[in-house]
């Protein structure tokens, strides 16, 4: 079953009203099949985070088709998607509970079962210990993990991650990597942005990857890399070629 | 999911977010200052102390209640997508219109807040206490005007930067208050473009020289029930009509 299908998406961008248009998403189409794990890759600039942004109805794209579920894009969608900003920064004054009491409130009628979830979340992002600590004291590590905690609070179908690793210690980097294996062998749909490559790598079975606003590849993480020792390698390969096809 | 109950919950976080910034505690010390000023002033008159105490003092309130509609009016959405705050929560399955009444029912918070604050702290310190229903009768008419002001400083503010949103909000209390002033001027020109226009645009804007009851003398002779009622639902048409506007063009704002 396809959770998502992206149709040649088109975005294009005016900075000032005398200036002409910049192209960000040019004819942009990839799908996510339930229980993949999909790797969304691309240089700064690329058009990532663009894309996630007009999956989520944060910015409207000027032509081509969102799809979830086999549906157009609706409200009610939101209800199985969770979605984790890059750099996220939540409201400081509220406790680790009180933030997922917040995001819980607006997404359920009523407040049965909260108790019960945030325990479980909680206990899955390590954050147990902290649930009571208010927000300014969290790093920035467990702010991504708290993040990570509202983006699986409601049982989401679908998780949605910005660079969930950036600006990460080496610490903070493993133990959200852990969270994520625990959510592949669960055999959550995810789709994760991120240039660290080598995560990736262990992480995802499928990639979609953009250069310059293109889509480059769409398909399994084996294939892409199948006649390189790894990602990292395919991926700085296949950058050479891409780069000179935009300067021919 | 009930309508009003993601609104109730933005609004109480945003109220509790703002109440949090010294911004707040910034115009609470105005004001406190409007109310030992208003004392200091009165004491230089002999025949109109009184008058001078609570015209003085009612002016500090309806600043104050200005600047937190106007500020926090102008910043509340546009703050929240600065500080990236508003992507998670726009996550969630709640129309955009719902963030929008959020921000003015954490405005209405503040100003109910800050409205009975300043009333009885003023009451308490001029010893009038048996004035305290007047009192309240011409706060609640600064509080009308700060609520009309806030819903058109979210309108302006999810259109243009906060800072010239800001600008335009107290020009459109300004121009709210001084509509027959204009008029008066204008008349004197004798240029009949000129007053149809003044004419026409009088129509078009909410009338709180109308209900402009911050004063000693709606103090001591309160407005007629049928005055009050007017104010209130001339308000609320307003105030409904920019929260519309402010929910329209929200609808279809990028959060880039």
């Amino acid at each position: 079953m396809k959770i998502l299908e992206v149709i040649n998406l088109k975005k294009t961008f005016k900075t000032d009203f005398y200036k002409k248009a910049q192209t960000v998403l040019n004819n942009i189409s990839f799908s996510v099949e339930q229980g993949q794990f999909v790797g969304f890759i691309g240089p700064n600039g690329a058009g990532k985070t663009t894309t996630i942004k007009c999956l989520l109805d944060f910015i409207f794209p000027d032509s081509g088709q969102i799809l979830f579920f086999g549906e157009k894009y609706k409200l009610e969608h939101r209800k199985k998607i969770g979605f984790l900003p890059e750099r996220p920064f939540f409201q400081e004054f509220l406790t680790g509970t009180e933030f997922l009491k917040l995001h819980w409130d607006l997404s359920k009628d009523s407040g049965v079962g909260f108790l019960e979830r945030a325990k479980v979340v909680f206990e899955l992002v390590k954050l147990t210990h902290a649930k009571d600590k208010k927000l300014k004291n969290y790093s920035k590590g467990m702010l991504q993990r708290i993040g990570i905690a509202q983006a699986l609070l409601t049982e989401p179908q679908f998780l949605i991650l910005d660079e969930p690793m950036s600006g990460l210690d080496p610490d903070g980097r493993i133990l959200i990597k852990q969270i994520l294996k625990n959510l592949k062998q669960k055999n959550l749909t995810v789709l994760m942005s991120s240039h660290l490559l080598e995560d990736l790598e262990e992480l995802c079975d499928q990639l979609v990857i953009v250069h310059a606003g293109q889509m480059k590849y769409s398909g399994p993480l084996q294939e892409f890399k199948k006649d390189f020792k790894n990602l990292e390698e395919a991926y700085r390969q296949f950058k050479i070629e891409w780069s000179d096809g935009l300067n021919a | 999911m009930s309508q009003f109950k993601s609104i109730r919950i933005l609004s109480v976080l945003g109220a509790s977010e703002w109440m949090r910034l010294k911004f707040f505690y910034l115009i609470i010390f105005v004001s406190i200052l409007f109310i030992g000023f208003s004392h200091l002033l009165s004491s230089l008159s002999f025949a109109v102390q009184e008058r001078l105490l609570f015209d003085f003092g009612l002016a500090g309130l309806e600043i104050g209640l200005v600047l937190i509609s106007s500020l926090i009016g102008t910043h509340a959405i546009q703050r929240e997508i600065d500080r990236k705050t508003l992507l998670v929560i726009l996550a969630r399955p709640i129309p955009r219109w719902h963030i929008v009444m959020g921000a003015w029912g954490s405005l209405l918070i503040l100003n109910l807040v800050f409205t009975f604050g300043f009333t009885l702290a003023f009451v308490v310190s001029t010893g009038s206490l048996k004035l305290l229903p007047g009192f309240l009768l011409a706060a609640g008419s600064s509080l009308l005007k700060a609520l009309v002001i806030s819903s058109f400083a979210l309108a302006i503010g999810v259109m243009v930067r906060p800072i010239l949103a800001l600008g335009m909000a107290i020009c459109y209390w300004i121009f709210c208050y001084s509509l027959p002033d204009i008029k008066f001027f204008v008349q004197k020109t004798n240029d009949s473009f000129l007053i149809k226009l003044v004419d026409a645009v009088n129509e078009i804007i909410p009338k709180f020289y109308l209900f402009n009851w911050k004063n000693y003398y709606s103090v001591m002779n309160n407005p007629t029930f049928n005055e009050y009622i007017w104010a209130i639902l001339h308000s609320f048409a307003w105030i409904l009509f920019w929260l519309f506007a402010a929910s329209y063009f929200f609808r279809r704002k990028e959060i880039v």
